[in-house]
């Protein structure tokens, strides 16, 4: 819920800025990702003009989403799933990269206000859990991230050259959400924000692989159903073929 | 080379599959199973979400089973009555399954009963392949001949029936009851349920081991089928691409299969198995022990 407040500022806040601190022109050559049956990851270049040198930071969040994390706990000898627990809005995907360390470029409380870098990703719900022990699930989820490849673990790398252009590349791994994912470019000097803008990179599911998906979810039993006829094409094939052998 | 799974969503090595379905495809050829309890487990242990590896399983084993069964079917090698029976209990039984299975989903216990139930089952079974394959040597050696079956309760029971094939005049309860049980697993597991139904039909229906194969494949068939397509409408779990690339790979893997049996003895097929199975049940259980290294596991809601 507090997302939706500080939402609409932090939106407000960068449509004010495009217009008038318009220092930066940054573009993807491709911002579209499709996942067909060859999808395997996929890497993006992005690059763009500065019309002054300064500090670059871009940060890409994937779609926000409700998810279920299961803690693991060791009873007896086993390790198994001892709580659950519901936490929304959580990016599915995140990634800063930054011409300089963070810290040189920005206060902490800009960085946190405005949950620039993974120490300062907030996630909402699951108020049933005390403070002390909130912190804990978010590193447990913020380590989970990372070891699945959604969240990167260390800064990503901008290139600068000749002071005035910049480029660097955006990597996904085959397990990425569908959806819109938000890719926010800030120019800074000297602590003070002067050029920012905000593209987006569209993931969806294309080809084959999105019709079954499709198929699967929108027409479940005769997806059933057909699964089964294909099953049986396979097995009835196989019986002809070793018979013509066995002949 | 990778390929992406729609319904998984995630990709896994074209190869892999192909030789998972090979290897499967293999037990099919040479002990009449569907290889669905071989299957199951390696997939998920290779990152294929478990209830994915499930439902895709299932899917996978209506075509291997109905390889089998025609097989058998054309030598005339199944006794349909206690068949039609089976099917009746392992239809009920399985879709009973697939219900129990979403609730074990939405409790987030889904993923250790699969853990603990192939930990029981994998163990049992490889510990009986090797004793029993070690005891067939020995009995041949000796010259011995096993008795078929005893005569005992079970065969005490109401409602008989005339199992022409299988050489019985028994009640219809048990087969029922077991095929009830079995179908219920097949939907947890992902398996057909082929290698339990043997040993069962076998010790405990005591029926005539000719047709016990075939008859058990016309069950795992129908009640993989039943299987599929509930999994598709209640969990949306099967991917019928995974399944298409473990299909292909049986094509070539049941030709081996029928080919090693030829060539090989009984036993030492079975003695090999055995081990396979028991080391992939040390290792399921393995995972219990070990520290999972990542403490908390994610799963993104719609």
């Amino acid at each position: 819920m507090k997302l939706l407040f500080i939402l609409p500022i932090f939106l407000s806040f960068f449509c004010k800025t495009i217009i008038c601190k318009d220092n930066l022109i940054a573009e993807f050559l491709d911002n579209q990702i499709n996942i067909d049956v060859g999808f395997t990851g996929k890497k993006l270049s992005y690059f763009g003009a500065l019309n002054t040198p300064g500090d670059l930071v871009i940060i890409v969040t994937g779609p926000r989403k409700e998810i279920k994390v299961l803690k693991k706990e060791k009873k007896i000898w086993f390790w198994i799933n001892s709580k659950s627990r519901l936490f929304s809005d959580v990016p599915t995907y995140y990634y800063v990269a930054s011409s300089k360390p963070l810290s040189q470029i920005k206060n902490d409380a800009f960085l946190r206000i405005n949950q620039i870098g993974l120490q300062n990703l907030r996630f909402e719900g699951a108020e049933e859990i005390e403070d002390d022990k909130r912190l804990e699930w978010r590193e447990g989820i913020i380590e989970t991230m990372k070891k699945i490849g959604n969240y990167n673990s260390s800064r990503g790398e901008i290139e600068i050259i000749d002071q005035y252009l910049f480029k660097t590349e955006i990597s996904f791994s085959s397990d990425i959400s569908e959806g819109t994912y938000i890719v926010d470019t800030l120019l800074l000097k000297n602590e003070e924000i002067i050029g920012s803008k905000r593209s987006f990179i569209n993931v969806s599911k294309s080809g084959l692989g999105e019709k079954i998906y499709m198929f699967a979810t929108k027409n479940s039993l005769i997806y059933g159903f057909f699964a089964v006829l294909i099953a049986l094409f396979f097995g009835f094939l196989v019986n002809e073929l070793i018979r013509r052998i066995n002949a | 080379m990778d390929i992406y799974l729609p319904i998984a969503e995630t990709s896994q090595n074209l190869f892999f599959l192909l030789i998972i379905g090979f290897l499967a495809g293999i037990l099919s050829g040479m002990f009449g199973v569907g290889g669905g309890f071989l299957t199951t487990p390696i997939l998920i242990v290779s990152g294929i979400p478990p209830a994915v590896a499930v439902g895709s399983e299932a899917n996978h084993i209506v075509g291997s089973s109905l390889t089998g069964f025609l097989n058998y079917f054309r030598r005339k090698y199944v006794d349909l009555r206690m068949g039609s029976v089976m099917i009746v209990g392992g239809g009920f039984g399985s879709v009973l399954g697939v219900y129990f299975f979403k609730y074990l989903s939405s409790i987030g216990r889904l993923e250790e009963v699969i853990a603990i139930a192939y930990i029981v089952f994998l163990g049992v079974l490889g510990i009986y392949m090797l004793f029993e394959s070690l005891r067939t040597k020995k009995n041949k050696a000796l010259g011995n001949l096993i008795k078929l079956h005893d005569h005992g309760w079970l065969h005490g029971l109401p409602l008989r029936l005339k199992f022409r094939r299988s050489k019985l005049y028994i009640s219809v309860i048990p087969p029922f009851l077991i095929s009830f049980l079995i179908g219920i697993l097949a939907s947890i597991l992902g398996v057909g349920g082929g290698f339990i139904l043997v040993p069962a039909m076998i010790y405990i229906l005591g029926m005539s081991t000719q047709v016990v194969i075939g008859t058990s494949l016309m069950q795992v068939l129908f009640v993989s089928i039943v299987s599929t397509i509930m999994h598709s409408q209640v969990n949306q779990t099967v991917d019928v691409i995974l399944s298409g690339f473990l299909l292909f790979g049986g094509v070539f893997g049941v030709q081996a299969g029928a080919l090693i049996v030829q060539k090989i003895s009984g036993e030492i097929i079975r003695m090999l198995l055995g081990i396979l199975i028991f080391s992939l049940c040390v290792f399921l259980f393995s995972k219990l022990l070990i520290d999972p290294g990542l403490l908390y596991v994610i799963e993104f809601l719609k």
